[in-house]
């Protein structure tokens, strides 16, 4: 069964009406995002798409501190900041609304904030954005969704796109409100997650708050488009538990737990993360991979950086060095296999392409949920 | 949707909620009924969180005890949830085929068994009903019931400040959510379905309370007037008065005088005041009153539900148009 049907109705008066069926798929491999991207984000705007997120993501961590929401908003809203350009175009255009990406920012934080019942009147939400911003929200612009031409408050026209751009983020998670986690009794959040393993695991505070400023890192990569929450944070723990840092600038300590050495190592060799964690090993060696290589290219810019001293005693070198060495011996892992997904396969699924919104606005949209499509064959059977 | 242009031609109107209205709806391809649930969508906050809830925790919620949520379809301006279809409410089925109101207790026990088995696979997939009443569970001509209206459910065990006290229909609501709990869990969805239990016997609500106040006299009048000794902690509650006036509790068998003893027994259970004294689902489920239903001969072949006819013939006639539509 194909995942996107387009199948042509006939509306009241005769003429065709579009329908697109679609079922959620949350996960995409490397190559099928980069295809995506390379639909949407063209190559001279790369390193601005770069650029900008990074600052969209510096303020969205800003907003929630201030509005005391806890951490799985932010990580949903990242998370629905990067699913969106990989269906939409990035134009970059911060003084026309319709591209704004402050606006693409706004929403997702809105929708985010509705799933994680966190709930935030979107008044106050563009307030707390606007004045980190520094912008006078009530300042009159010209209405750019009027032909009339008449001004209106910022805040107004801001609040109108908001809107319109929620309906958008909407078709384009697919109306997919679990992150990938495909079972209720799975949390979300990978740091939610990771305090429970943790604890599971009787793993020691030093190295749970090592985990958890790995995860902080990780939390704004797209590794959360590539593999589910719980492999993650299986992930994270059997990196930290590699690095097992002698040194870690911490505020709080437990008392004894410099000499727990051994007993870290005992943990590390009996996890098993199918039987643990139900996390298929494959996804979690990716997992590793993608964040071995984030601290070997980006380590100066990590939040760990802060944490971890220059040069690790140990191995008498930088801290990068480690994640080299770690790297090295993990090159052998068993990872995702791509070879289904090359780029003449993905420009032939049709689900990787750029949505187009006017089918919605034009005809119907109806999005399946994954698991109630067994009886979708019988639909079909009867269509075909 | 616009009317008889899509997928799902739009019938009769069912009913209206506060963020939806909801129709009759029925399958182009496949001829099979469905309900159609358009939510309004605000002009001042967008989508409504109780529709984005709904969705994210029902499409994960695949129970024979739940309504199923099987699509959700999205046209220029308006979002439709497209729902398994049932015939009729609870609250309704009790007005047609009750006497006076009152069921047969073969379907009472029936529908009991089969509304704490979709409330032990909610609390099981940590999400609290924080509704339930009649009107949202859902009767089809089977004879099954499920639960729906997941608007003001919520996922338990991430707490982000405290719940909002201000959920479950007045006339079901626990007694510690009324003396302003914010830390309620699973136990209120118990007292929920003791209500409805003393309810289906006897044809009337257990306690129509009209305003928070009294829908609490109402309780203690029943229940008796708690006290620190009975019910210690409770002084610390919000909505805590010492004034309150005396009441002894009431023998149940007074009230609901048509259920047998062991039913009592756990009417008992599900109606205790302090919500960790609360029986839950699972233990309901195991309870000596469930006997005939949990060992050997299955008692929805000897129902004597109205329906059965209808059941048979539509089984004979339409084998195909249950679940899938």
């Amino acid at each position: 069964m194909d995942s996107k049907e387009n199948t042509p109705n006939l509306s009241e008066n005769g003429k065709p009406v579009i329908t697109i069926t679609q079922i959620s798929r949350p996960f995409f491999t490397h190559s099928e995002i980069s295809y995506m991207h390379s639909q949407t984000i063209d190559e001279s705007k790369k390193l601005q798409y770069n650029q900008t997120k990074y600052q969209i993501f510096q303020l969205l961590y800003q907003v929630i501190k201030q509005l005391k929401f806890p951490l799985r908003v932010l990580a949903t809203a990242m998370n629905y900041y990067q699913r969106f350009y990989l269906f939409h175009k990035f134009d970059g255009a911060f003084d026309d609304m319709d591209k704004d990406p402050y606006v693409v920012a706004i929403t997702c934080l809105l929708l985010a904030s509705k799933n994680e019942d966190c709930i935030k009147k979107l008044k106050d939400l563009q307030s707390v954005v606007n004045k980190l911003r520094d912008i006078d929200e009530n300042k009159p612009v010209t209405n750019t969704l009027d032909s009339s031409g008449d001004s209106i408050a910022y805040h107004e026209l801001q609040r109108k796109y908001v809107l319109a751009t929620e309906f958008k983020l909407l078709q384009l998670i697919k109306f997919d409100f679990s992150n990938g986690a495909n079972s209720l009794s799975i949390k979300t959040s990978v740091d939610c997650l990771l305090v429970q393993f943790c604890k599971q695991l009787d793993i020691n505070y030093r190295m749970s708050i090592l985990s958890w400023l790995i995860c902080f890192d990780i939390m704004s990569t797209p590794l959360c488009l590539v593999i589910p929450p719980h492999c993650i944070a299986v992930a994270i723990i059997i990196i930290s538990l590699n690095l097992k840092p002698q040194e870690i600038k911490l505020d709080h300590h437990e008392i004894g737990e410099e000499d727990d050495d051994e007993r870290l190592s005992e943990i590390l060799d009996s996890i098993d993360c199918e039987r643990d964690f139900k996390c298929p090993e494959v996804l979690v060696n990716e997992g590793i991979l993608y964040i071995l290589d984030y601290y070997i290219h980006q380590y100066s810019h990590s939040v760990l950086n802060n944490y971890l001293p220059a040069i690790d005693k140990q191995l008498g070198k930088e801290q990068i060095f480690k994640f080299m060495e770690l790297k090295e011996k993990f090159i052998d892992l068993k990872n995702m296999n791509e070879t289904s997904c090359k780029e003449s396969l993905n420009r032939t699924d049709e689900y990787l392409s750029k949505w187009e919104f006017t089918t919605a606005s034009k005809g119907i949209a109806r999005f399946m949920l994954g698991n109630k499509r067994r009886r979708f064959n019988k639909e079909l059977d009867i269509q075909g | 949707m616009t009317g008889s242009s899509s997928q799902f031609q739009q019938l009769e109107k069912l009913g209206e909620g506060t963020y939806a209205t909801v129709y009759k709806g029925r399958n182009r391809a496949t001829g099979a009924l469905v309900a159609l649930k358009e939510i309004n969508l605000d002009s001042e906050e967008g989508t409504p969180s109780t529709a984005i809830r709904e969705i994210s925790l029902m499409k994960e919620l695949d129970h024979e005890n739940i309504v199923t949520l099987y699509d959700v379809i999205h046209t220029e301006n308006k979002l439709t949830l497209v729902f398994e279809y049932m015939d009729k409410d609870l609250k309704k089925y009790m007005e047609v085929h009750g006497t006076q109101g009152a069921l047969d207790l073969k379907v009472v026990k029936s529908f009991m068994f089969q509304l704490l088995k979709g409330i032990m696979f909610c609390h099981d997939n940590r999400v609290l009903h924080r509704d339930l009443k009649p009107q949202n569970l859902l009767i089809n001509s089977k004879g099954e019931l499920k639960l729906g209206d997941f608007g003001l459910a919520r996922a338990f065990g991430i707490p982000f400040n405290t719940f909002s006290n201000e959920v479950v229909t007045l006339w079901y609501r626990a007694p510690d959510v009324l003396l302003g709990s914010r830390a309620y869990t699973t136990s209120i969805d118990i007292w929920s379905a003791g209500c409805i239990f003393a309810e289906m016997c006897t044809g009337k609500p257990l306690f129509p309370g009209t305003a928070n106040e009294d829908q609490l006299i109402k309780i203690f009048r029943l229940m008796g007037t708690p006290n620190e000794r009975t019910w210690p902690g409770i002084s610390q509650y919000a909505n805590y008065k010492n004034n309150w006036q005396i009441f002894v509790p009431q023998d149940l068998r007074l009230i609901v005088p048509n259920l047998d003893s062991l039913g009592l027994n756990l009417l008992q259970s599900l109606l205790q005041m302090r919500p960790e004294a609360r029986i839950t689902a699972r233990q309901a489920l195991q309870h000596p009153w469930f006997h005939e239903i949990t060992n050997p001969a299955p008692v929805m072949h000897q129902l004597s539900d109205p329906y059965q006819q209808e059941h048979h013939y539509q089984q004979q006639a339409q084998p195909i148009i249950d679940h899938q539509y």
